[in-house]
């Protein structure tokens, strides 16, 4: 939380350096450290964090386990992760400076000829311990979900949050050790001279191939927690188990499965030949087939329903809308000649943000709130949940929708000039940010000043929900198994079972 | 700036309008029953009933199925479509019939150099009517050529040579046509502020500006 807290103040810094041309608030140097900084923390440092740690609590929940297969290990992997988010934000606070590069730390940018400064090996040895620790932490999920469930919770009765789980600890065991290797390969360049980024005989694609290797999977290591946390909050809400469920689950695989070979596009402007700008748009175009049958699956779980409209509901359809914006933007940059104007504008920075900022974070958020209950055993206040989200809502699109429009703005750049024609544009989103950064922050203060009423005040599972974590009934038979998980629902059984009553 | 807006960019817009429209019909498809659904099926008073789950079926897996194909046709379509609305983005020109100029970006400016040496930086005079082809690198880190009315670019990488290529609308007697370049990889401190100008000279208008430069760049020493 403390690291949302430091990197959306970054991202408000940035868009007061951009409220106006010609803005002298920052210089280029230290927007480019904020703009870096911004993007690691964000994406490395909370959106995944938040997603694990919401797992943490819930996943063995889910399953009937005591806590995660190897705890000791638990802690350490939290400590670590904690330490290297120190590491980078202090980064900035040595001579020289922090990493300049942007998130995507390019080379021969991040290379000790170009980026001297001992801020950036420390950003990038930042990013080597982290990996240690999200390796850590996907061998113990990873586990404890095979090994750890308790009798009666078979594998087709795996509830989705912890599918989802499941799939995105198997993506990160795969993906992250890239990002390791590419780390303390750039390390040994910075360090002890070696060229394998600074060679001009490749080592700039190197580079280039390495980190979106790792980053793409990154990506959808961010988003599946959410898809599962709005899957379950849907379910819930509508009180009906997912559309088709083991279609889902089916296409949800396949994704994760996917998403390590559509990397190339990210590179499609580096003059790589043309059939593999070719394959790369293939791949990236199928993927987006089972991705909006996800959505689709999601949205039809509505249909013929009855929702309850709360404010973890809210977020979650508003995780749904930001997705489907998101997502047809990303499908247009997955045409290479469309994408040479996309790249490296704010066309793509609205499409990330819509899928980042707006589904992860929204269905996080909306997971918080959904499960705050049964974490805390008290109740968030539900009117200014509602009014939070309508203004955080608007705020954010206010934001982000005029970067559609930017096609002709460079990404990282600290200022503009007024002939640009850029100037209303970055000024709407300023305003923006400004609507949207206060509002979502007293979202999640909202769950916070719960804190302060005397526990057990209310129903431990107002939403009547019939899902493992809130029953307690592993078996499905209609006892509670589990003492220590409460039992507070007497309706029996779980999404996975069909009922025997019909609605007429 | 009433300019023409060159021919690549008339075929990216036509191929991003089509693209658009497909998207916007798509997403409205999703969002609208979204909404509905929330507004039609919203709990009212007094209501009890237990609603059963959608399994999977032999209709449902059938649903999935129908539905990736229609998605697969449509995309499939598209792509074509795309590759027919822009021609000319494929295919490399022939060079024996274009102007090839080489680009070096370097940290903060991009400078050109013309088939007879003459070299000019931060602006690029080009002639109406014709091909050009950019051999493009880097002296320093990664940086890109971006054309922007032209919609097409491309990465400056030290120790590579990437090709990109234009034509360059008609222009008549004296009138010049300005175009903007600029770089979009964050390359350093001054990645805003580097860019270059592009200006379209009619024919005999630009071989005399070539002669020009050519003349006073041979005295100096080129």
């Amino acid at each position: 939380m403390g690291f949302l807290i430091v990197a959306g103040s970054f991202g408000e810094l940035m868009r007061t350096q951009l409220a106006v041309p010609n803005n002298t608030l920052l210089d280029p140097f230290q927007y480019s450290e904020t703009v870096t900084l911004h993007g690691l923390l964000m994406i490395l440092w909370v959106l995944s964090p938040l997603g694990v740690g919401i797992a943490n609590y819930i996943v063995p929940l889910q399953i009937g386990a005591k806590d995660l297969a190897f705890p000791r290990l638990n802690a350490t992997s939290y400590f670590t992760y904690l330490f290297s988010g120190v590491l980078l934000v202090g980064s900035i606070f040595l001579p020289g400076g922090g990493a300049a590069t942007g998130w995507t730390l390019y080379a021969p940018l991040n290379t000790i000829q170009f980026s001297p400064q001992s801020g950036a090996t420390l950003a990038i040895l930042a990013l080597a311990l982290l990996s240690v620790s999200v390796t850590m932490s996907s061998i113990n999920f990873i586990t404890t979900i095979v090994k750890n469930r308790t009798k009666g919770v078979t594998w087709k009765r795996l509830p989705i949050f912890t599918w989802s789980i499941l799939m995105t600890m198997a993506l990160m065991l795969f993906a992250f050790p890239t990002l390791a290797a590419g780390a303390l390969l750039l390390t040994s360049d910075r360090i002890f001279g070696t060229i394998f980024f600074s060679s001009t005989v490749g080592g700039s694609i190197l580079w280039d191939l390495l980190f979106w290797f790792f980053g793409h999977p990154e990506v959808y290591i961010v988003v599946l927690p959410a898809i599962g946390i709005i899957a379950e909050v849907f379910m819930t809400s509508a009180k009906r188990g997912l559309f088709a469920r083991t279609v889902f689950l089916f296409e949800l695989g396949a994704v994760t499965f996917l998403s390590v070979d559509v990397w190339m596009h990210h590179m499609f402007t580096t003059g790589v030949n043309y059939t593999l700008l070719q394959t790369f748009s293939i791949t990236t175009l199928a993927i987006s087939i089972p991705f909006e049958g996800v959505v689709i699956g999601l949205v039809l779980t509505l249909y013929k329903s009855r929702i309850k409209i709360t404010t973890p509901f809210l977020f979650c359809l508003a995780a749904i809308f930001t997705v489907t914006l998101g997502g047809v933007t990303g499908v247009l940059q997955a045409f290479p000649v469309l994408d040479y104007a996309f790249r490296g504008t704010y066309w793509v920075v609205g499409h990330f943000h819509y899928v980042m900022a707006g589904t992860t974070l929204f269905a996080l958020i909306g997971g918080l709130y959904y499960w705050w209950p049964k974490i805390t055993k008290r109740m968030y206040n539900e009117t200014i949940g509602i009014i939070t989200f309508i203004i955080s809502f608007i705020g954010f699109n206010i934001l982000y929708f005029p970067y559609f429009f930017m096609i002709d703005m460079p990404r990282r750049v600290a200022t503009f000039t007024y002939t640009s024609g850029l100037a209303s544009l970055n000024l709407t989103a300023t305003v923006g940010a400004y609507i949207f950064g206060p509002a979502f922050l007293l979202a999640v203060l909202n769950l916070a000043f719960s804190l302060r009423k005397a526990s057990s005040e209310t129903n431990a599972n107002p939403w009547e929900a019939k899902e493992m974590e809130w029953t307690g009934d592993y078996s499905g038979t209609g006892q509670a198994t589990s003492t220590e998980n409460g039992g507070t629902s007497s309706i029996t059984g779980d999404y996975t079972k069909k009922s025997k009553e019909i609605e007429k | 700036m009433d300019q023409p807006i060159p021919a690549s960019a008339v075929d990216w817009n036509n191929f991003f309008d089509l693209a658009t429209i497909i998207a916007i019909v798509a997403m409205s498809i999703v969002i609208a029953a979204m909404i509905i659904f929330t507004i039609k099926y919203r709990e009212r008073k007094g209501q009890l009933r237990f609603i059963p789950e959608i399994g999977l079926s032999k209709s449902r897996a059938r649903d999935a199925v129908i539905f990736a194909a229609i998605s697969i046709i449509l995309l499939f379509s598209l792509t074509i479509a795309g590759e027919r609305l822009t021609p000319n983005a494929r295919f490399e020109p022939n060079v024996s019939q274009s102007l090839v100029i080489s680009v070096s970006a370097y940290q903060w400016d991009f400078k050109f150099e013309y088939p007879n040496g003459v070299n000019t930086t931060r602006q690029v005079f080009l002639p109406a009517n014709t091909t050009i082809m950019f051999n493009v690198t880097s002296e320093d880190v990664m940086h890109n050529f971006y054309l922007v009315q032209y919609k097409v670019s491309i990465d400056a990488i030290p120790g590579r040579s990437n090709v990109i290529w234009i034509t360059t609308p008609p222009v008549t007697g004296n009138n010049t046509l300005s175009y903007q370049i600029v770089c979009k990889e964050l390359c350093g401190e001054y990645h805003t502020f580097m860019g270059a100008n592009m200006t379209v000279l009619s024919l005999p208008t630009f071989n005399q500006w070539l002669n020009n430069q050519t003349s006073s760049n041979s005295t100096s020493g080129g």
